[in-house]
């Protein structure tokens, strides 16, 4: 059961949904070693793509010191603090699918992702 | 959602934790929407009576008793602990670990008058310990991208530049083309 997160765009008048899910299950890490026990994660994706045309990946949160700008940084401001609950967790990932961000934003390291079309 | 299944070996019943993400204003607080988890039970305590429903808004709400959570599976794997050691799901076992702890709950205990799911389940391993096992069941729930869903509109909660976060629908994201079965 998903919870989706409704973007409303003033110029464009329209809107673009990114939705958030809470799910259990044996992960395969892009990064670290797989163990064959579950593990319990946000996952937080949108079928919208950016204004460059490209898709922006989903992003998986195991906890919340993972923050938007590779694991290092949050995306709204320059700050490598923990995340106070999910919820402030879920906003600066939406933040980051919307805006998008600069190369190594924040020296966080991440390529540049350009805004989300509307 | 994640559901995760619990067999009883002793009495072959299967139960379920759930912890499900949703998104709403709390009476509580401050008017503003917030996102939280849910962990909720079919288990019943030792004396018949259901458990509570436990709001989860960051890693400090931990289960009665339980230790710190670094992260997410540590956090609901000690709701699933306190719930199968409180039940004495391993208790005609040999070496059951029933850490039973009375402490005070850090966690709020949260009522609301339904919670419905309709996620379809996917069951994968299972891992026995004592006399119960667990095994877990998660939903990828439907999703639509292209088109607005809306089962619960509520007003804006911030805004920034030219966007807005406006909405927060959850339940159902029905819409969609995904319906594996």
């Amino acid at each position: 059961m998903a919870v989706n997160y409704e973007i409303y765009d003033e110029t464009a008048e329209r809107s673009r949904t990114i939705s958030v899910e809470f799910l259990g299950n044996l992960l395969a890490p892009s990064f670290g070693t797989f163990d064959a026990n579950f593990d319990y994660y946000f996952r937080i994706r949108t079928g919208v793509r950016d204004t460059s045309d490209n898709a922006i990946p989903e992003q998986l949160v195991l906890s919340l010191d993972e923050l938007a700008l590779n694991g290092l940084k949050q995306a709204r401001s320059d700050t490598a603090v923990d995340y106070t609950d999910i919820n402030d967790m879920i906003e600066d990932y939406l933040y980051d699918f919307v805006n998008g961000h600069a190369a190594d934003k924040y020296s966080s390291g991440v390529e540049y992702r350009a805004p989300m079309s509307f | 959602m994640a559901t995760i299944q619990i067999f009883h070996e002793e009495t072959g019943s299967t139960y379920t934790v759930s912890a499900v993400l949703k998104s709403s204003i709390l009476s509580d607080g401050d008017m503003t929407r917030n996102s939280y988890l849910i962990v909720s039970t079919t288990i019943r305590q030792i004396d018949g009576s259901v458990y509570p429903k436990y709001l989860v808004k960051n890693l400090s709400d931990i289960a009665p008793g339980a230790g710190a959570a670094t992260n997410f599976t540590e956090l609901i794997n000690g709701y699933i602990e306190y719930f199968v050691s409180q039940s004495q799901f391993g208790q005609s076992s040999s070496s059951s670990s029933t850490s039973s702890s009375s402490s005070s709950d850090s966690s709020a205990e949260y009522s609301e008058s339904s919670s419905s799911s309709g996620g379809q389940s996917v069951s994968s391993e299972s891992s026995s310990s004592d006399n119960y096992s667990v095994s877990s069941v998660s939903s990828l729930s439907s999703l639509s991208f292209s088109s607005e869903s809306s089962s619960s509109q509520s007003e804006s909660s911030s805004s920034s530049e030219n966007y807005s976060v406006s909405s927060v629908s959850s339940e159902s994201s029905s819409e969609s083309s995904s319906s594996s079965s």
